[in-house]
């Protein structure tokens, strides 16, 4: 298996897989397997999925340099450390809503020590579920500004996704990926609202009222958020320019009062975020949330 | 999204003279995200408000060679380069661009913008003294007739009025400016009285009632802020008088 360590851009290989280590294979091989400061980047031009599958080892794992990757010359660089302890610390310093949690349970048992050579994975669980309820769920999808969405088809919040970059820099096709969206979930109410939009401002009202007439049928169960964008374009598309800039302001100060609530809860926007199957183009940092060096030798 | 905010922002800043803050606002917009065409469109309005025509000249020209042909904004930023153009004096340049990008088969925005575009481009060049496009006034009005039947946005009357006046249909003039007060009156036209005068005024403009229309418009120029839109468009009016 070829292992780069190479700090620099690396193409895709095809018909392989590419394998980030973190923070643990760097602590648990003595730095025989680097923490790689890794970043994916879509540089195709078109959405496309990501599916980020993290294995993680048992809360109560002892990460501790493995007696294979440490010699005289070589002596442990870390001192050992419970991954739970580890994974804390790490979302307490990364993540403003995680500064106060508490320490996970452990499970009263203490994990048997790895024998020389070992090197197993204890546990994995694949942080991925297709099936995503609508309204408050345990599991939003989410737009390009973490807004969760009411749509349970990734396709369709993708769609939507990149229709509101097209829609909101006046590039073209936003009216298509509208369409697409909407053609994945016809329930997405938020959907019809951009096409309803992009509609408008080409001059063809009727189809614009229409669209966002759409929307409003399917509005029952939205968020108070999405309910207020669809109520906003409403006043807009009557006419009503002054009752409009008025739910505006209480829409941006709704958004806001909901923000702040949140942050004194220290309560995230969604309980997991880590759970969101997402466009992998923001930096990725290895469980210590530092910039990492990949090649120290 | 803080590319987009402050591309808004900043064009509000320059609306209200706050140029140089407008500047910085603009500048950290475009380079948050280049490719987005309500910063490039910012860019122009903020130069033009600056009085750097060459610069907004020179960063338009190779903002659009890179943008869509069929993106929303390519004929309102060709018809800003026009106006660069026309006070670099390139009146050649300025009328390739129209009839490439800003005449009313050719634009590739929304009908208020075909309108606002179009006529505002054929009352310039007429302003500076360049024969009458008469066919491209009668197409842009049965356009307008057609596409914005009644009053709603203020600076997209604002050049349907432009129109109507070209053409000296003086009912259809009186008939919007009734529509408008009308609106008005419901609360739902903000800018009030200042278009129906607007369009006595360019009406006596066209029939050459040049101090009926200076009783008219003189007290209009300069209170733009009651119809949104910038100077770019307003200058129209000062241009006018």
């Amino acid at each position: 298996m070829p292992i780069f360590v190479i700090p620099g851009n690396h193409d895709a290989i095809d018909g392989a897989y590419v394998v980030n280590g973190g923070d643990i294979l760097h602590r648990w091989t003595n730095e025989r397997f680097l923490s790689t400061p890794h970043r994916v980047r879509n540089c195709s031009g078109r959405v496309r999925y990501a599916i980020p599958f993290f294995c993680d080892p048992d809360q109560d794992t002892i990460i501790k340099c493995l007696p294979s990757c440490r010699s005289a010359d070589n002596p442990a660089k870390y001192p050992p450390v419970r991954f739970g302890d580890y994974a804390l610390w790490f979302a307490r310093k990364s993540y403003e809503h995680m500064a106060n949690e508490p320490a996970p349970a452990g499970r009263g048992r203490r994990p048997r020590p790895p024998r020389a050579g070992e090197f197993d994975v204890l546990a994995y669980k694949i942080r991925f579920s297709a099936q995503l309820p609508r309204g408050e769920g345990f599991f939003m999808l989410t737009d390009r500004y973490d807004l969760a969405l009411s749509t349970a088809s990734v396709a369709a919040r993708d769609d939507y996704v990149h229709a509101s970059d097209l829609a909101l820099t006046f590039y073209p096709g936003a009216g298509e990926a509208y369409d697409r969206a909407v053609a994945a979930d016809p329930g997405f109410a938020l959907a019809h609202a951009g096409k309803a939009q992009v509609l408008m401002r080409q001059g063809d009202v009727g189809a614009a009222r229409a669209a966002l007439a759409a929307a409003k049928d399917v509005s029952a169960g939205l968020s108070e958020r999405e309910a207020s964008h669809i109520g906003f374009f409403d006043l807009v598309f009557a006419g009503r320019t002054e009752a409009a800039i008025a739910a505006l302001y209480a829409h941006l100060a709704a958004m806001a009062a909901r923000r702040a609530g949140r942050l004194q809860r220290r309560e995230p926007e969604r309980p997991d975020r880590r759970l969101r199957p997402h466009r992998t183009e923001a930096p990725d940092r290895g469980t210590d949330g530092q910039p990492r060096i990949a090649l120290r030798r | 999204m803080i590319f987009w905010f402050t591309s808004y922002h900043a064009m509000a800043l320059s609306e209200d003279g706050q140029l140089g803050a407008a500047r910085a606002k603009i500048e950290r917009s475009v380079a948050a995200n280049p490719n987005n065409a309500h910063g490039a469109h910012g860019f122009a309005h903020v130069c033009y408000e600056s009085g750097e025509p060459d610069t907004a000249r020179a960063y338009l020209s190779s903002w659009l060679a890179s943008y869509p042909r069929d993106g929303f904004f390519y004929g309102h930023l060709s018809w800003h380069l026009s106006l660069c153009e026309i006070q670099a004096g390139n009146w050649a340049e300025a009328l390739r661009l129209y009839r490439d990008a800003i005449a009313l088969d050719r634009h590739s925005g929304g009908p208020q913008q075909k309108i606002s575009d179009g006529a505002a481009f054929l009352w310039r060049s007429e302003l500076a003294d360049h024969p009458r496009d008469a066919a491209a006034g009668r197409g842009l009005y049965d356009y307008a007739n057609r596409a914005l039947p009644r009053p709603g946005n203020g600076l997209a009357d604002l050049h349907v009025i432009l129109a109507q006046a070209v053409i000296r249909d003086d009912a259809a003039l009186g008939s919007r400016a009734r529509q408008m007060e009308e609106l008005a009156r419901e609360g739902c036209y903000p800018s009030g009285s200042y278009l129906p005068a607007l369009g006595r005024g360019f009406a006596a403009f066209e029939r050459g009632d040049f101090s009926v229309a200076i009783e008219a418009l003189a007290p209009l120029a300069g209170g733009n802020e009651r119809i949104g839109g910038s100077r770019a468009q307003h200058d129209l009016i000062e241009f006018t008088l």
